[in-house]
């Protein structure tokens, strides 16, 4: 369900309409700029006894449209209660009872923004490993900072990141399109989500150098985020995608700021999009959704708003697609999800790391 | 292989060669090594095994442990045994990779569900690493292994140095824990080095000067004019001396046949209140040096006959030092010696005393051997400390216990039980008929808080010694040094005296002169004779000069209480 500019009252009517009665377990999107108490919400909620986990994200997806006003609201099967944590102890402690269920999919909302959020990743994957898939997204705000971004029946968090194990089937599929444009570059010197030096030099001059060598554009500290928004990092990975790094901000030392952690020494190229890439993603995507079913699935994706920026116009014709594609398979199957700040993925092969960029799309039968 | 790809296998080794080896602590060092290893080749689990005679200080010397792994859950043991699968599949080779077969997950403790691929390296002489995909196909060939060998090579060589950078600082550890125990060790041998010393000194102390009394004694008996008298004085000397070198020569004896378990004990049943009296009478000389403390027998209600099955003489020995100390260690107030019944029905005896109590730093040491509290030079109290080393010992021998509560300048509570055998009858608590053929039971009940008694004694000790019995009335005590001050109270008669105990022998005007002034001035005041000369003809003269009775030293206190009722009551 989706509602536009939502009140507590709004959102407690839309609770009653899809027939959540009390006990029942729900998902909630919010967009930043919902004038909403969350504070109060979770009260409100408390009070009417529902069970629930949401983050606040830049914008929400309802089919074709986003929106940063508006609220997605989701029925979900939870089996167990949701964990929340902002350390690895937090997170053994409260995972302790959970031993011996068995889960196919960890649903998680992660704090995009914060220089923890690998290592939340890294906690998931050292208890979890792959026995379970991973699907979700960055919460937060891209224009207000420390405001509460993640809310359980437990308060509002600024920080952290909520996990819940479902038990449903489910089918993923993670693409983001970005192809080599430059590079190798060495990371010579970083901390955590912080790229300090390339090649042994300062990184904003290497990256300012490379931008003007390669698409004639004079970058600045100031007009940093316009640009380097289509011109992402990647991480390079043997047999998948790269992991792709948005440098989203420039600070006075030169330093870039990215979604997500790059290691020293790692190796790293400049990243561009074709347009046939993106032609062929949402066909993709689907098709490696899809399951033989009668029923109607509920389809969950996060977009990364970086995603958004770069592309414009073509984002929405890519939304579309992806929208128009699903209806086709399940004509009564609705598109919800949101613009994230990183995403998260895993289909159970392989290494777990927080993705940018990328659009993740997950069906649960 | 075109350059890019190149360029690409490059660039990632040099990413994982400078992973290695950025920390000494092994699980760093590993998690800085796997996790880049595994992101870049996307693998779902990577782990270390090390033989455990390569790990520092581990219990177990066969066989391999994991140092690291991630994730954990991958794996059901730790700890895995040498096999054959392993040594097969190392076999002249330094790397393979094989499907996750049944006897590969045994062999290396892997979840029994798993699927997929490993590829495992071996880490020099120290273990091996192994690396893990669920994806089946994910078989690495040859070139594939070959070219991370001397990656894995550099890792193992950093391993090495984690685990003896581990080693060292555990040996640092523990010869700082070794140092420190053995200063420990030092320090203690050197105080009991000390202790044996101060116990030496104050030993060679306490045995010359009964020694120099005896000897003294002796010589001057040597002499022909001495007459009986005198001569009855210096033999009570050197028999007191005797005693008192003859316990000190015991005690010792007896904490060295304890130390040997030489020492035995014989069970037999005894009555509990007449042991503790006959305790007190042991020490009745003793507390007439005190004149300023207040010795207390205190028994259960109806306790007359309660029986104990133990070692008589040793519970005496126990009671008789403690007791001793209590008086060594109080010059006022009270000291209580008595018992109670616990709930287990086992007798529990207290010495509770008034004095200067032990501190808190020389309560842990108390019971060890050689220690007095005051074993300096200045030491103010005599005895050599074997006193506690030797209760605890016997109380240990009886198989009970003893403790202690005290407070410094408050006075000290010692407590004992002797359990097992030393188990009370208890039907005799319920017998009530008291048994009146014991004289000094009936002490505690004498009250006499309205009388004054005047003693006439010019030796202070003597005097000590019959105030001490007087006290147990609650009668009140006047002294008088010579016969001059005796005649002059009683004359006064403020406080009225109610009753004289006259020494014969005494500056100024002796007793005899004194008992017929004070008879001239006051013919019903009780005037009873204590003397150490028990000569026949004098008695007679005393009764002549106006004495009442006639009490010889030393004076025994039932005798001498038997003749205070007589005259009191």
């Amino acid at each position: 369900m989706y509602l536009e500019k939502p009140t507590i009252n709004s959102i407690l009517k839309g609770l009653k309409r899809l027939s959540v009665s009390d006990n029942t377990q729900f998902l909630l999107l919010i967009g930043e700029n919902c004038k909403l108490n969350l504070e109060e919400l979770v009260l409100s909620l408390n009070k009417a006894k529902h069970l629930f986990i949401g983050g606040v994200f830049p914008k929400v997806i309802y089919k074709n449209l986003t929106s940063d006003t508006g609220i997605i609201i989701k029925m979900i099967n939870l089996d167990v209660v949701p964990i929340y944590f902002n350390s690895e102890e937090e997170f053994l402690n409260q995972y302790a009872d959970y031993h011996e269920h068995k889960f196919t999919t960890a649903f998680t909302l992660i704090d995009g923004l914060s220089e923890k959020a690998s290592d939340h990743l890294t906690t998931l994957f050292t208890h979890l490993g792959n026995n379970v898939r991973f699907f979700g997204g960055g919460v937060g705000c891209l224009e207000t900072k420390d405001k509460g971004i993640l809310l359980t029946n437990d308060g509002v968090f600024n920080t952290g990141t909520i996990v819940v194990f479902l038990n449903s089937n489910t089918r993923m599929d993670s693409k983001h399109g970005w192809q080599k444009s430059e590079g190798p570059f060495i990371v010579t010197k970083s901390e955590k989500n912080l790229i300090k030096e390339l090649n042994w030099e300062n990184a904003f001059e290497v990256y300012k150098k490379c931008l003007k060598e390669t698409q004639n554009i004079n970058l600045t500290k100031e007009n940093f985020s316009t640009h380097s928004i289509h011109f992402p990092f990647g991480i390079y990975k043997e047999e998948r995608d790269y992991i792709v790094r948005d440098p989203f901000d420039v600070n006075p030392n030169g330093h870039i700021t990215c979604v997500g952690n790059i290691p020293e020494n790692s190796l790293i190229d400049i990243l561009a999009i074709e347009k046939e890439q993106l032609e062929s993603i949402s066909k993709i995507m689907i098709s490696n959704c899809l399951v033989e079913t009668k029923g109607t699935p509920i389809a969950i994706m996060f977009s990364c708003i970086s995603r958004v920026k770069h592309l414009q116009n073509q984002f929405d014709e890519e939304l579309e697609a992806l929208n128009n594609e699903l209806i086709t398979k399940f004509p009564h199957c609705e598109l919800e999800g949101a613009l994230s700040i990183g995403e998260i993925y895993s289909s159970g092969e392989g290494y777990l790391e927080l993705l940018n960029k990328s659009i993740v799309l997950g069906l649960a039968y | 292989m075109n350059t890019n790809s190149l360029i690409t296998d490059i660039s990632f080794l040099y990413e994982l060669s400078l992973s290695v080896g950025q920390s000494l602590d092994r699980k760093e060092n590993c998690k800085n090594f796997l996790q880049t290893l595994m992101s870049r080749k996307n693998l779902e689990f990577g782990g270390v095994w090390i033989r455990n005679y390569s790990i520092p200080y581990s219990a177990k010397t066969t066989g391999y442990t994991v140092i690291y792994s991630h994730p954990q859950i991958k794996l059901e043991q730790t700890y895995i045994e040498d096999s054959n699968f392993l040594n097969q599949c190392f076999e002249e080779k330094d790397s393979f990779s094989i499907p996750l077969t049944m006897e590969a997950r045994e062999a290396i403790g892997f979840r029994k569900k798993e699927r997929g691929v490993i590829t495992c390296y071996k880490l020099r002489e120290l273990g091996f690493v192994v690396l893990y995909s669920s994806a089946q196909d994910k078989l690495w060939d040859e070139i594939e292994q070959r070219k991370l060998k001397n990656v894995i090579n550099k890792f193992a060589i950093s391993i090495k140095a984690c685990l003896f950078h581990e080693k060292s600082i555990l040996d640092l550890i523990t010869i700082s824990k070794t140092q420190k125990e053995l200063e420990k060790a030092k320090k203690e041998a050197e105080e009991s080095n000390e202790l044996k010393s101060a116990f030496l000194s104050n030993i060679s102390h306490e045995f010359r000067t009964p020694i120099n009394a005896i000897i003294g004694f002796s010589n001057l008996l040597k002499n022909q004019d001495i007459n009986p008298i005198e001569q009855k004085g210096f033999i009570d000397n050197i028999l007191n001396s005797s005693s008192k070198l003859l316990k000190m020569v015991n005690n010792l004896l007896y904490v060295s046949k304890i130390d040997s378990n030489q020492l035995n004990y014989t069970l037999k049943t005894f009555k509990i209140n007449e042991t503790l009296r006959d305790v007190k009478a042991h020490l009745n000389s003793q507390l007439a040096n005190k004149p300023q403390v207040n010795f207390k027998l205190v028994f259960p209600n109806n306790s007359e006959d309660v029986q104990i099955e133990s070692d008589r003489d040793k519970l005496i020995q126990i009671m008789d030092s403690l007791v001793d100390n209590a008086i060594k260690f109080t010059n006022t107030g009270n000291i209580e010696l008595g018992y109670y019944i616990d709930d287990k029905s086992i007798p529990v005896f207290y010495i509770r005393d008034t004095g200067i109590g032990i501190s808190k730093e020389k309560q842990k040491h108390i019971f060890e051997v050689f220690r007095q509290l005051d074993y300096e030079a200045n030491r103010k109290f005599e005895g050599f400390g074997l006193g506690l080393t030797l209760c605890k010992k016997l109380i240990q021998l009886l198989k009970g216990e003893i403790w202690f509560d005290s407070e410094e300048s408050v006075g000290s509570n010692f407590y004992f039980r002797l359990s097992g055998n030393g188990r009370v009858q208890m039907d005799l608590l319920n017998d009530t008929k008291p048994n009146s053929n014991d004289n000094l039971g009936s002490i505690n009940d004498l009250d006499f808080s309205e009388k004054n008694i005047l003693i006439a004694e010019d030796v202070r000790s003597n005097f000590n010694y019959l105030n001490a019995i007087i006290e147990l009335t609650d009668a009140s005590v006047v002294w008088a040094k010579n016969g001059k001050d005796a005649i002059q109270i009683c004359r006064d008669n403020n406080p009225k005296i109610d009753l004289v105990l006259m020494d014969i022998r005494m500056p100024e005007i002796d007793g005899m002169e004194a008992i017929k002034q004070i008879k001239d001035t006051n013919k019903s005041i009780p005037v009873i004779v204590q003397t150490a000369y028990a000569m026949n003809n004098e008695r007679e003269e005393c009764l002549h000069a106006g004495a009442d009775n006639f009490i010889t030293k030393p004076i025994d206190p039932r005798k001498l209480i038997q003749i205070l009722q007589e005259y009191l009551q």
